[in-house]
């Protein structure tokens, strides 16, 4: 007899579970191909699709806002001190690539511990910041300490903001850490103030003189290939970038030979990773015999890195606007991420 | 084998290696014409793009292509020699742990001078180091040991090192690690030709010595081999060859050991004398093949000169492994 009760009890249990777990159905998300947002009766659903992985779905219910957030990337960071949410953030992985003054100032007060590296984290550390959920990037595919994290009660979660193909996509997962700071609405808001930015800035067509973007690292020349989401916004800026026929949306690695010879027009080179000229040369000495190093004007992010990193995919509209500035070839001096390397 | 299958062989390679030369020229992604190669070097335009890439890019590629091979095969069969195993390379006395260790420093911590001089200061400081140990030292096994644990004691503080790196430098360290030609300027080729040169030289002066060091170490000090000095002078050129190609192209692997091994078993000889022309000849040919190679592949699919050099030579490797163990 108690067995029925404690049965009956638990049946009950979890239909009331279940009912509040239901989503409406709707998800919030536009554009972001990997995250969908589903408001429930008491919360919301958080589902995340794996990118390479079809059959893998990752479902989380959120009823509450989460009180400590150990968050591994700089993107994460930067989404939640657009929310104003900084103080969630009990673990970060290097106080080294924080942009965020306040954040920097907390960790200073031992508000947060640093964990250091995504697949080398002390699990010590992160228990010690009584973290409820960790939002990793995987960038190596997967987080091995997922499984044994979880046994201890704490809620991986996975962003792949970074594998979006679109800006905005990207921006959406703002709506990840709006659920986790019980900030939906303001989350909403910020995004729809972004998306109409974007489109503002966006450009119709392809009007700048030519652009090359990357740098040679080893043998190759990276730059991003011609269907990625850097040459979108490339596009979308109105650079014309002389690979965006090219196909992939990776990176093409293409030798110093081609590059020099395709590179004969160049008037733009964006993102050789370095904030000075002298600095490109010391660590490759030949790129001073790329024709466009001495005869195009040089742009890149590398004078704060961190800023770039943090803030620059929940603001694709101010990314646009710096490129769409620099092709425009008008005065560069108020850019949000960008600086001319000398 | 007899002495003029060998000049005969000689003479082959030596045909060969032109060959090689202008079938590396000609493998670029970029279709140049002959006047641009004899204008880059007799009548240079520094605005003319066809000549700066002869003149920068192509030449230095292919004069460091010779150079290495050359110089790791020279220096992986004074090794093999002086160790008395086909399996010591140029690499055993931790030449390029010091080389990699100051590059990942240079890399890592953002201090942005000169790669090459960076590796030179390393690989110099190591053969250095090496010279002082082996001084003190009477067998040769105990040196290979410590050539060993220097190498193991670098690697440790070169992840340390990666463990804190940010993802830029990672990558460049590993690109570094995957070796490359391509990073001599024309203007540097100057003094590496002559420290090769000096060092091809040298190695000439040193037949003698290493072919009674073929009959082991206590026969030749009976036939009045000076063993300290003899193996000081092998650890110097060693240091010398294995420090200029690592400093000035990173690591590269097998050449140093696959080629002396291919020369021996090619000219059935212990003389040092046809070791060192074979070895110079093979390993030039070897690495202007295995980078024309690369360069033509280089359209389609971006592979580095390591990969394909421990393609090519770890099966090379493992073959010579099994032949020695049956």
């Amino acid at each position: 007899m108690v067995v029925l009760l404690l049965c009956l009890a638990s049946c009950s249990n979890q239909e009331k579970q279940s009912q509040q777990t239901k989503s409406t159905g709707v998800n919030i998300c536009r554009y972001s191909k990997y995250l969908g947002v589903f408001k429930t009766k008491n919360g919301y659903l958080i589902r995340i699709q794996h990118p390479d992985n079809q059959k893998k779905r990752f479902q989380f219910y959120v009823s509450n806002a989460a009180q400590h957030l150990a968050v591994l990337s700089s993107t994460h960071i930067g989404m939640l001190s657009a929310l104003n949410e900084e103080k969630r953030i009990a673990a970060i992985t290097d106080i080294r690539y924080v942009y965020s003054p306040l954040v920097k100032k907390r960790f200073k007060q031992k508000h947060m511990v640093a964990l250091q590296n995504e697949q080398t984290m002390s699990v010590d550390q992160l228990l010690r910041s009584k973290s409820e959920y960790v939002v990793y990037s995987a960038f190596s595919g997967s987080f091995s300490q997922e499984e044994r994290l979880e046994k201890l009660g704490i809620h991986c979660i996975p962003n792949f903001d970074w594998r979006e193909q679109t800006a905005l996509g990207r921006a959406e997962w703002l709506l990840l850490f709006g659920v986790l700071s019980a900030k939906v609405p303001e989350a909403v808001e910020l995004f729809k103030s972004i998306e109409i930015a974007y489109e503002r800035a966006k450009k119709e067509n392809v009007n700048s003189k030519e652009m090359i973007s990357g740098n040679v690292t080893g043998d190759f020349w990276y730059a991003p290939a011609g269907q990625s989401f850097m040459s979108e916004l490339f596009k979308n800026s109105g650079l014309n970038y002389i690979y965006h026929g090219t196909k992939g949306t990776g990176s093409l690695a293409y030798s110093m030979e081609k590059v020099m010879k395709d590179g004969s027009n160049v008037k733009i080179w964006l993102n050789p990773g370095f904030s000075s000229k002298n600095e490109i040369v010391q660590v490759n000495p030949k790129a001073k015999y790329m024709p466009f190093f001495k005869e195009a004007r040089i742009f890149c992010y590398t004078h704060d890195g961190n800023k770039f990193w943090e803030m620059s995919t929940l603001r694709p509209d101010w990314l646009l606007e710096d490129l769409a500035q620099i092709a425009a070839g008008k005065t560069t001096k108020n850019l949000h991420f960008y600086k001319e390397v000398k | 084998m007899k002495d003029w299958t060998l000049k005969w062989m000689f003479i082959c390679l030596l045909c060969f290696l032109p060959l090689a030369m202008y079938l590396h020229l000609i493998s670029g992604q970029i279709e140049l014409s002959f006047a641009s190669y004899l204008d880059s070097i007799l009548n240079f335009d520094s605005k003319n793009t066809s000549q700066v890439l002869v003149r920068e890019f192509r030449v230095p590629r292919l004069l460091m292509a010779m150079m290495a091979g050359a110089g790791l095969s020279l220096s992986g069969m004074f090794m093999q020699t002086l160790f008395k195993n086909p399996l010591a390379g140029p690499y055993v006395l931790g030449i390029n742990s010091g080389a990699s260790l100051l590059i990942a420093l240079s890399l890592m911590t953002g201090v942005h001078f000169f790669q090459s001089n960076f590796g030179l200061i390393g690989a110099f400081a190591a053969g250095l180091l090496m010279m002082l140990i082996a001084q003190r030292l009477k067998s040769q096994i105990t040196l290979l040991l410590v050539g060993l644990m220097f190498g193991s004691f670098t690697s440790a503080i070169v992840s340390i090192l990666e463990s804190f790196a940010g993802a830029e430098s990672l990558k460049s360290y590993t690109m570094w690690s995957m070796g490359s030609l391509q990073q001599v300027e024309f203007g540097q080729l100057g003094i590496i030709l002559v420290i090769f040169a000096l060092g091809i030289v040298a190695s000439f002066l040193l037949v003698k010595p290493l072919n009674m060091l073929v009959i082991g170490e206590k026969s030749a000090a009976l036939l009045g081999l000076p063993i300290k000095a003899t193996r000081m002078f092998v650890l110097l050129l060693t240091a010398l060859f294995a420090g200029l190609i690592t400093a000035f192209c990173g690591p590269i692997a097998f050449v140093g050991i696959a080629i002396p091994n291919l020369s021996r078993i090619l000219f059935q000889t212990t003389n040092h004398r046809y070791l060192i022309i074979g070895n110079i000849l093979i390993g030039a040919i070897f690495l202007l093949l295995t980078d024309a190679f690369i360069q033509v592949l280089e359209g389609h699919i971006s592979i580095p000169l390591n990969a394909l050099t421990s393609i090519i030579g770890a099966p090379f490797v493992v073959f010579l492994l099994i032949r020695k163990l049956r």
